[in-house]
């Protein structure tokens, strides 16, 4: 049951108007089914992994429960980060049975399971002493395919609070729903046929072909998981839960560190709490040499955890090098600055999504070899041709690079434009802002199977 | 809540009645498929039924035998199973046809085209075949929907009688659609390269021998015919492309009551047989007609004929 599929529509709503009708003491039961059904609508045979990470990590946080020995904690702890790892190694990476499918959202709920069990050790959660909300917090249906990772003592005391149906929630979610929805179905999926067609044979292309294809994925990849994130919130806000925000603004970010503050931002603060800031304590004898291993290697992790290919791989190690080059010539850079200032922080950014969109190549392409092949041809500018992808008309391509603007105005004057709503009252700016998205939606959605990018990992 | 559900319906009646002006406005919007399939229904004299993409398209109504009713449904960019889908409709509903003529190119064995971005068409071929390729609710209700069958082509709604554009021309053939080396090299390229997958083969070979089953259903004779190519055209074609084509069709046919008429490298034709590089002119067509007849008449039983 994807986000955008007809199912979803109906499921949504109907779990919403139950849940608010549902006594607050059996609401984690009505979430635990609803979210059972939901995550089992993928494939009925998806359940186990959720299953088996939800009940290791349930008892491995109760064993490491405060008054126990340190040695027993860190005994639970091994038990449950390595079981949580061994089932995301077996069932992503190993695949032992022939044509077996990875359980949707593994990478996402075996993460979120072993960030709580550090959460725990460090004192920043309570273990979960009821079994039922616990495992409503890691199959809660919002986030269980595709995230936020959600953060225990963020998410979890919220399965405790007794929620109202509030109408500027209500409201919110609904708008947050619809944007996330446009995000997807207008503008990703519209970029996507164009991305698909060139780079679903790239040695069949090169220069603008290349270069369109390769910017336009850099919209599809943020609208596509933006937009999931956004439906994600928005779910979740319906029935009264907040989840963290996973995106803001990225492409306006003026240096790669700020751009991982602002891309996937679940992903990056976990990684940075559980991976790069205990790697660098453990170095800190060697400042230099342990802030480079520690980037280095949080940023191969990263590459590997979208999946064992050596284009994942490729585009990890390039932001890991990245990150350590702007951490390594911070005074250097400042020192031989010529740039005028009115020009620094455009030119930032402008260098920033350039160097970001170039390393989406080996995170779209096929494989490696077709990776290096776009990059090396991407500067082929054939002249004959601006278009040259005989699957895309010329009016379509039009209607792209119109589209593939409207997530960059849209990021640029965000704030103006809901001030500007605002003044039209709460009521009539929530119900120009849904006919608006709904009206986009129909008349320039493309509802053909597209899958969501980050439902795959 | 309630506020929330006032205003939940509003929307909800606003977008349906949004919808509903739309579909309105559309309903009289007839795509392509209309222009083809429509009058078919009505032409149960047809004795010769001509079914494929616009390289058949070109050959027009020109008849087999001298007594032949010829209509030709070919539609731009047809693949296999949508050749399939018409044939499945439309035989039960002409007593008189003896004959068919199905469009087989060497890459239309590798080729889709709801796999190359465009669904939109199922949609307008739905009404007349009752059958999508990515089936689903959703995708049903879409192609009930007129303003969808028109590929929400908005000019409709400002020039009147508005045909929905399709990415190849539907029939008659009029004009030349590529000129020059250049051009001719890239659609040699993009039929035989970007718009051909080897997994596709599988799946189209089912539906070429659905097709001999049909026609033997209907006892009919189907004729498959890849039509002949222009010089510069064939020499950029891909050989793999042709390689792989003519193994499985020969695979596909081999064993069927079912004739494959490969004219890609026809040597008995000039320069003024074609309109362009891959469509035959109105002389070149007659020839490859009178050819085909002399043919069929000759051979009756299970052949590939080259």
């Amino acid at each position: 049951m994807a986000f955008d599929s007809l199912r979803y529509a109906l499921f949504l709503p109907a779990v919403t108007v139950a849940y608010f009708g549902c006594p607050d003491r059996f609401r984690w039961l009505f979430l635990l089914t609803a979210s059972g059904y939901f995550y089992t609508s993928w494939d009925s045979g998806f359940g186990g992994a959720l299953i088996a990470s939800t009940l290791l990590t349930y008892v491995a946080a109760r064993g490491m429960s405060r008054g126990s020995p340190d040695r027993s904690r860190h005994y639970w702890l091994v038990l449950g980060v390595a079981g949580n790892l061994s089932l995301l190694i077996a069932f992503k990476y190993l695949r032992p049975f022939d044509g077996m499918l990875a359980p949707i959202g593994i990478s996402f709920f075996t993460l979120q399971a072993i960030g709580y069990l550090l959460d725990v050790l460090r004192g920043d959660s309570e273990p979960e002493s009821h079994l039922g909300r616990f495992a409503s917090y890691m199959a809660f249906f919002p986030q269980v395919v595709a995230g936020p990772i959600a953060r225990s003592s963020q998410l979890l005391p919220q399965f405790r609070e007794p929620h109202r149906p509030e109408y500027e929630r209500l409201a919110r979610g609904l708008r947050q729903v619809m944007w996330g929805l446009f995000q997807k179905v207008v503008v990703a999926n519209n970029l996507g046929m164009f991305v698909d067609s060139v780079y679903g044979d790239v040695r069949l292309y090169s220069g603008f072909p290349l270069m369109i294809a390769t910017f336009f994925f850099s919209i599809q990849l943020y609208c596509d998981f933006a937009g999931y994130s956004n439906v994600a919130l928005g779910s979740a806000r319906l029935i009264g839960f907040d989840l963290l925000p996973n995106f803001d603004r990225p492409y306006l970010a003026q240096n790669l560190a700020e751009f991982w503050r602002r891309w996937h931002m679940s992903l990056s603060k976990w990684l940075a709490d559980n991976v790069h800031k205990p790697l660098a304590l453990a170095l800190r004898s060697t400042p230099k040499g342990g802030l480079v291993a520690a980037i280095l290697s949080t940023f191969t992790l990263c590459g590997l955890w979208h999946g064992a290919s050596s284009t994942y791989l490729a585009w990890g190690i390039l932001h890991g090098v990245g990150l350590t080059t702007l951490a390594l010539t911070g005074r250097v850079r400042r020192r031989i600055n010529f740039i005028p200032n009115w020009a620094n922080a455009p030119l930032s950014t402008l260098a920033t999504f350039t160097f970001v969109t170039l390393t989406w190549v080996f995170f779209r392409a096929n494989n490696l070899e077709d990776a290096f092949y776009a990059v090396r041809h991407l500067w082929a500018i054939d002249t004959h041709t601006l278009i040259g992808v005989p699957t895309i008309s010329r009016g379509t391509f039009m209607k792209d690079v119109a589209l593939a603007l409207v997530p960059i105005l849209g990021d640029l004057t965000a704030t103006q434009a809901r001030r500007a709503m605002e003044l039209l009252g709460p009521s009539l700016y929530n119900y120009c802002s849904l006919v608006a998205l709904g009206v986009s939606i129909y008349m320039f959605g493309v509802f053909e199977k597209q899958v969501f990018i980050y439902a795959q990992f | 809540m309630r506020r929330i559900g006032l205003e939940v319906i509003a929307v909800a009646l606003t977008l349906a009645l949004i919808a509903l002006a739309l579909e309105k406005a559309f309903q009289d919007y007839r795509t392509p498929l209309d222009l083809v399939l429509g009058p078919l229904k009505a032409a149960d004299r047809v004795t010769l039924l001509i079914v494929g993409n616009s390289h058949t398209g070109a050959l027009g109504t020109l008849p087999l035998r001298a007594d032949d009713l010829t209509y030709n449904a070919s539609v731009g960019g047809q693949d296999i199973y949508r050749s399939y889908l018409v044939l499945r409709a439309f035989l039960p509903r002409l007593p008189r046809l003896r004959e068919a003529v199905v469009a087989l190119d060497y890459d239309a064995v590798g080729y889709n085209f709801s796999v190359f971005n465009q669904d939109w068409q199922d949609r307008q071929y739905y009404p007349y075949t009752q059958e999508l390729y990515h089936d689903g609710a959703v995708q049903r209700l879409l192609a009930k929907s007129a303003f969808f069958r028109a590929n929400r082509d908005l000019r409709a709604l400002f020039v009147r009688g508005a045909v929905a554009p399709m990415t190849n021309p539907v029939l008659p053939v009029t004009g030349s659609m590529t000129s020059g080396p250049e051009a001719c090299r890239k659609r040699a390229k993009e039929h035989s390269e970007v718009k051909f997958r080897e997994e596709l083969i599988g799946q189209n070979a089912d539906y070429l021998q659905r097709i001999v089953a049909l026609a033997n259903h209907y006892n009919i004779d189907v004729h498959f015919l890849n039509t002949p190519k222009a010089a510069c055209y064939r020499e950029n074609y891909s050989a793999v492309t042709r390689q792989t084509g003519e193994a499985a069709i020969a695979r596909a046919l081999g064993a069927q009551k079912a004739k494959f008429h490969d004219y890609f490298e026809e040597p008995t034709l000039s320069e003024d047989d074609f309109l362009d590089d891959d469509h035959l002119s109105p002389a070149g067509s007659a020839k490859i007609m009178r050819d085909l007849a002399a043919r069929t008449a000759a051979s009756s039983s299970s052949t590939l004929v080259r």
